[in-house]
């Protein structure tokens, strides 16, 4: 797997990884391989959580990342709603209209009628949703989304995946994520990388 | 299969659930029930019970200050200072809490390696109010940096991190993140210091000394009244028992809480 203009390449020292990404032609980049193979691990690379991996942006390095990782982790001790306002919080934007956009962001994912609940009171589709809002709150330039429609129930999947990827194509940010579900690549037009682990 | 015990070895098991429920029934028949008010606003049972619960409640908030950064430290090292430190830090359990305050008076009593220092600036814990709340906090801060670093360690890693890339600083991350995912251990540790203060006796007669309104907290009002007011120590170790009690009911369950992001299965 190699990058032509190589916006991205990351380089994991622990001698297992190494992933070239060009997205030039599309805003998604879809990571593929079978289980193990390190997508999670290059996603953790980009997002600045691996000391042990090398970075390399051919173009400006991401000023704002917005992250959903594989086991969602949205914060135990706060509601929905204030899960997603905490993206807009962290960098800077006042309470209220932090939370007016976090029921906005609950509206788009379909479950603004659970923005009061903790995350424990809800099942695992529904915490995907939450954080695929959470993810792409505060407006990122870059976005890391790992399985992102995985547990979204098969009845809503494509109408919330069309939701969300038109919200990313709109803001100008590049995504790339892992998936193992062609109609997620489909869907976002999205060039694909497989992740091989190097020999 | 019966998995219930043979019966002698029922009969061992009761013998320490006599011998632990015997003092307090005991405690509760000799109380003096038709002068429990009496006894409880004599002068020494109110200066004793007002000076617990403040330096108590001092010694706690001090634990809180400082143990919170501690546990932190100590959740997040692996090398030999960590545990150095976590050695120093656990020390005050295990040690006889008289050695704890011989301890004190030689490193802050007048003499004492820091206390000299201090006494230059006017200042003398030992014997004081003040230094009752440093042999306090001396045998407390354990259970509460304990409880707090073990719920540290439980708490998932990953929960920090996605607030780190989403541009949180680390004090930011600790503060909205990390302290309510743990608040459960929290409270536990605090309920757990509080209570060791509350009943804190050997550091505190060898450091501070028993000096009605000054230094002399329950338990140690609770052993000098033993002599001349046997009726009034009993109420007073009846208020400690209470106290006591409260805790256990309070902490059921919770002693090492961590908030989790799923239902548990």
């Amino acid at each position: 797997m190699s990058g032509l203009a190589s916006w991205v390449s990351v380089d994991f020292r622990r001698g297992e990884l190494e992933l070239d990404v060009d997205i030039a032609d599309s805003p998604f980049a879809a990571l593929i391989g079978p289980n193990g193979v390190g997508k999670t691990s290059a996603l953790r690379c980009l997002a600045g959580l691996e000391a042990t991996a090398v970075v390399r942006w051919a173009t400006a390095p991401p000023q704002r990342i917005g992250y959903l990782p594989q086991r969602v982790m949205l914060y135990p001790a706060m509601s929905l709603a204030d899960n997603i306002a905490s993206s807009l919080r962290f960098v800077g934007a006042d309470r209220k209209s932090a939370m007016s956009r976090a029921h906005e962001l609950l509206e788009m994912v379909d479950i603004v009628d659970l923005a009061a609940r903790r995350p424990h009171e809800v099942s695992g589709g529904q915490r995907q949703r939450a954080g695929l809002a959470r993810a792409i709150a505060a407006t990122p330039d870059l976005l890391l989304l790992d399985e992102p429609f995985s547990a979204i129930d098969a009845s809503s999947r494509s109408a919330v995946r069309a939701r969300i990827i038109e919200h990313i194509a709109t803001s100008g940010a590049r995504c790339i994520f892992a998936t193992h579900d062609p109609a997620d690549i489909t869907a976002a037009g999205a060039e694909t990388v497989s992740v091989s682990p190097m020999s | 299969m019966n998995r219930r015990p043979p019966q002698w070895v029922i009969v061992l098991a009761l013998v320490p659930a006599v011998v632990l429920g015997a003092p307090l029934f005991a405690l509760l028949w000799r109380l003096p029930w038709s002068d429990l008010g009496g006894a409880l606003s004599s002068e020494a049972a109110t200066s004793a019970l007002g000076l617990s619960l403040t330096t108590s409640l001092a010694a706690t908030v001090l634990c809180i200050i400082f143990g919170l950064p501690l546990a932190w430290m100590l959740s997040t090292g692996t090398g030999v200072a960590t545990r150095v430190i976590r050695a120093l830090c656990l020390l005050p359990i295990v040690l006889p809490p008289v050695v704890g305050g011989v301890a004190l008076l030689l490193s802050f009593g007048r003499r004492g390696v820091i206390g000299q220092w201090l006494a230059d600036v006017g200042i003398q814990l030992s014997f004081s109010t003040a230094g009752v709340v440093l042999a306090q906090s001396f045998v407390a801060l354990p259970f509460f940096v304990l409880s707090v670093e073990a719920a540290l360690r439980q708490l998932d890693v990953e929960f920090a991190e996605v607030a780190h890339v989403h541009g949180a600083s680390p004090i930011r991350v600790f503060v909205s993140i990390t302290l309510p995912s743990i608040a459960p251990a929290v409270a536990a540790g605090a309920i757990l210091a509080w209570a060791r203060a509350l009943g804190e006796f050997g550091a505190t007669v060898t450091f501070a000394g028993s000096l009605q309104g000054t230094t002399q907290t329950l338990p140690l009002a609770v052993y000098d009244l033993l002599e001349r007011d046997p009726a009034e120590a009993v109420v007073l170790s009846a208020v400690l028992v209470v106290v006591a009690v409260t805790v256990l009911v309070l902490l059921r369950d919770r002693w090492f809480g961590v908030l989790r992001a799923e239902a548990p299965r």
